[in-house]
């Protein structure tokens, strides 16, 4: 079904081809209707086995004929000696082997593989990684036979160490490394976590490993495996769950919680607890900023009842309690306040960079940009540029990130939209770096906006401008939870969705847009 | 030195849809059974049918289809253990049994098979830590784990299952590319990321995903040609505009590819004299692209086709009509 060229041929030819696929087809239906009449009759004999193996070496996608085959061997292991049991299996062992030298890429014939190992009486596992060392050579890039590998790893217990020394091997010595990369992005946790327990590679192999890659895109720029390991040995680990903000207003009485990232709050998630001067609330009703989703980042509560006017500095205390981590975080509400807010003090861009990493990063920029200026128009050199730059300083690179970012979008216009996005993350990454989120008036107004990021970060402010730019949805703005004021002004908007539940909004702007007349009356419903 | 990127001549032609000649092309491949390909294609007949039709209703023709002989030989292949095969003479599989349940689907008559052996059949392929096998010889691959969710949401019997081991044992596969393979440890592959994504989909936890990272990851398969490829440094194929196309729609990333170049390459796969599409420009036909090549067309929005549904590929109103729900980020 795949790469067969549409060829013109003669009447002449057209008609030989006929005949010799007639009689093709004869020969295969009389093969299988033998085999399944003897499969009826419960026969596992020679003759079963030839059939088979004559039907399945030209034909590998036909389980039902393996399933067959897989009857027919189990019954003679199960009646044969034990020599005479291990030499059915090498042959067939061999049989397998000529299927894949004419189907290396299938299943049926990999899977049967791997059930007749397990079936073996003594398997040779050393001969089964020849096996794979030898297909690999022909093509670096079958992942049936990778896969394979590694069941063959895991059953034989050959080291991670070993296969490791394996990854680096391949990629010495070749190109087109994807599955080699990939495998190693694997093995490199195993062989070196690192002690916090993260799950990540030890960062002392992970700085190592910058120098492998960047001898990879030296030797050919264009190797787009390399380019993607290193974006990935540039990606921060998996977020921890914490506690990024407590929010709590008067009125209307309530809390706003925020989490580094999405959760179920309830039975069989993670509970949110909380305490007003001391006392726990029972009855707490957590609601979900997503709405249509189960599971969220910020979570709102109602403190009707439970919030006093004119009192004095009224506690709140909130306990999260999940499986991976417990916290306490408290609050304030002092006597004139009508809010307060408790806030991560973590920087939210960059984690701690230890020295060791700096200067890694520092020099690996310097290498991309020499080779930016050999290759000009390389987009993988451009793109890793920008990454390093977020990496190291986002608010002291921002202005070349952007310019980079410009230049990719006509380098490689294929992905523009890509990057318009990419540009307004970053864009209002920098607005969360500078803590702006945490005022009560947030302007992001006239810088091409296409996507808008970490609305989350906004729950808390009451006016915000986002006119002037390349919006089109308002999917997002569902986050906006004290916004009272919300311009929108000379976008691209199609639809409201999203605006809709928004609890303290009172004005709205919508010049200029591209909203359907049937939405345009919609809008109106919203409120 | 450098290795030259793999890729396709740009081919301008065909540049429109020609859909009197798909119509023509499904037609006549379903009264070919002589056919050399179509009896050597048995194998996965359940699924040729499947694609066949479908291609015939989001064309809007599926009424030139014969529904009756269809949902017959359908029902033919349920074996007693409750799964289907995909052909009379061939062994059950979880492929074909999720083929026949969106055959039934589209021509609501689940009634004619027996359901509940379906849902039983499904179940029993769960194995200990949430992934699924094809079949009682004991193949496991992420496909499997989206075969049995899909099937199941299909029938609104996902309670069969433990839904949350299947979620922990697809979230097992994912890799340093934001992407899935078939197993734990297997590289990225978008058709295995469809599988994934839909798999989410189904359930609700789209947000396990890195949606910036793995559709970073989706939009460089799309290649100077405009088509897409399945996985770095691999040749176009039109399946992919769907395995890709779909997986960028789950996570709100459509956007990130170049609609009209991809557009351009779909409609260049088209035979001009046959009908249908191939994987690629000047390759030959057959129903498996086709579906592909006119799904994808219609998630880029092409309006002389019906609107298709991103995690079953299958016309939205048929899953309207199920009223069955799946999430899109």
């Amino acid at each position: 079904m795949h790469g067969r060229l549409k060829v013109r041929t003669t009447a002449e030819q057209q008609e030989l081809k006929r005949q010799e696929r007639t009689q093709k087809l004869n020969k295969f239906q009389a093969g299988f209707n033998r085999a399944s009449q003897k499969r009826l009759n419960k026969e596992y004999d020679k003759e079963s086995l030839l059939i088979t193996g004559q039907l399945l070496a030209a034909n590998p996608d036909v389980s039902t004929l393996w399933n067959y085959r897989r009857e027919i061997i189990q019954h003679l292991l199960d009646v044969k000696p034990k020599e005479e049991a291990q030499l059915l299996c090498s042959e067939e062992q061999e049989f397998l082997e000529a299927c894949l030298r004419v189907n290396p890429k299938s299943y049926g014939v990999w899977h049967h593989r791997s059930w007749l190992l397990n079936k073996m009486p003594t398997p040779d596992w050393k001969t089964e990684l020849q096996l794979c060392n030898k297909f690999l050579e022909y093509d670096e890039r079958n992942f049936h036979c990778w896969d394979y590998r590694r069941f063959v790893v895991k059953q034989s217990g050959v080291s991670a160490e070993e296969e490791l020394e394996f990854t680096s091997d391949k990629i010495s010595s070749n190109f087109s490394n994807y599955s080699s990369w990939y495998y190693r992005s694997k093995l490199l946790p195993v062989v070196h976590p690192s002690p916090d327990g993260s799950g990540r590679a030890a960062e002392d192999v992970l700085l190592k490993e910058f120098q492998l890659v960047q001898n990879a895109f030296f030797t050919d720029p264009n190797d787009q495996s390399a380019w993607f390991y290193h974006r990935w040995l540039l990606g921060k680990g998996e977020q921890k769950l914490e506690v990024d903000c407590l929010y709590v207003s008067l009125d209307p009485p309530k809390i706003i919680v925020r989490l580094t990232k999405p959760v179920k709050v309830g039975s069989n998630g993670v509970a949110l607890s909380v305490s007003v001067q001391g006392k726990q609330l029972s009855n707490v009703h957590w609601q979900n900023s997503a709405s249509s989703s189960l599971y969220g980042s910020l979570w709102e509560c109602s403190l009707q009842d439970h919030l006093v006017h004119g009192s004095d500095c009224q506690d709140i205390a909130v306990e999260l309690n999940s499986s991976e981590h417990t916290q306490l975080v408290t609050c304030a509400l002092g006597a004139d306040q009508s809010e307060a807010k408790a806030v991560s003090s973590s920087s939210f861009c960059c984690s701690e960079m230890t020295a060791a990493k700096t200067e890694t990063l520092t020099n690996e920029l310097e290498s991309c940009k020499q080779l930016e200026e050999l290759e000009p128009n390389n987009k993988w050199a451009l793109l890793t540029i920008v990454l390093l730059m977020r990496a190291i300083d986002p608010l002291r690179y921002q202005d070349d990130t952007s310019r980079y970012i410009e230049k990719l979008q006509d380098v490689d216009s294929v992905r523009r939209n890509y990057y318009r996005d990419l540009e307004s993350k970053y864009k209002i990454e920098n607005l969360l770096e500078r803590r702006l989120h945490y005022e009560n008036c947030v302007e992001l107004n006239g810088i091409a906006l296409t996507a808008l990021y970490y609305m989350e970060y906004l729950a808390t402010v009451s006016e915000i401008d986002f006119s002037s730019n390349k919006l089109s949805s308002l999917g997002q703005c569902c986050h906006l939870r004290c916004v009272k004021c919300l311009v929108l002004d000379d976008n691209v908007i199609v639809s409201c969705d999203g605006l809709q539940g928004l609890p303290l909004l009172e004005d709205l702007s919508l010049r200029n847009n591209s909203i359907f007349l049937y939405e345009g009356k919609n809008v109106l419903a919203l409120f | 030195m450098g290795t030259a990127a793999k890729d396709v001549i740009d081919v301008q032609q065909p540049n429109n849809l020609l859909l009197d000649k798909h119509v023509e092309y499904i037609c006549a491949y379903e009264n070919k059974k002589d056919d050399y390909e179509y009896v050597m294609t048995e194998y996965l007949r359940m699924s040729g049918i499947y694609w066949c039709i479908t291609a015939m209703d989001l064309m809007g023709h599926l009424h030139k289809m014969t529904a009756e002989d269809i949902i017959k030989v359908v029902k033919k292949c349920q074996h007693e253990c409750g799964g289907v095969s995909p052909s009379e003479g061939h062994d059950p599989h979880l492929l074909y049994t999720l083929s026949a349940v969106q055959i039934l689907c589209t021509y609501d008559a689940l009634d004619v098979v027996d359901v509940d052996g379906l849902v039983l059949y499904v179940s029993a392929l769960q194995q200990e830590d949430g992934s699924f096998v094809g079949d009682m010889w004991g193949e496991v691959d992420t496909r499997f784990s989206f075969c049995a969710l899909a099937c199941l949401a299909l029938l609104h019997r996902l309670d069969a299952v433990d839904v949350e081991k299947a979620i922990e044992f697809v979230l097992s596969c994912k890799n340093f590319d934001g992407g899935f393979g078939t197993k734990p440890g297997s590289e990225s592959h978008a058709g295995q990321i469809y599988c994934c994504l839909g798999v989410l989909a189904i359930t609700g936890r789209l947000h396990e995903v890195d949606a910036d990272l793995l559709g970073w990851w989706l939009c460089e398969r799309q290649l100077p040609s405009g088509g897409l490829n399945g996985r770095p440094e691999k040749l176009p194929d039109v399946c992919y505009s769907w395995w890709v196309l779909s997986s960028l729609a789950m996570i709100g990333k459509l956007h990130w590819i170049d609609r009209d170049k991809l557009v351009s390459f779909i409609l260049a796969s088209q035979d001009e004299e046959t009908g249908g599409f191939a994987d690629r420009p000047g390759d030959l036909v057959d129903p498996f692209h086709t579906l592909f090549g006119l799904a994808g067309q219609s998630l880029l929005g092409e309006r002389k086709l019906k609107e298709i549904n991103p995690v079953f590929c299958m016309p939205q109103e048929v899953i309207n009509r199920l009223d069955v729900h799946v999430q899109l980020l």
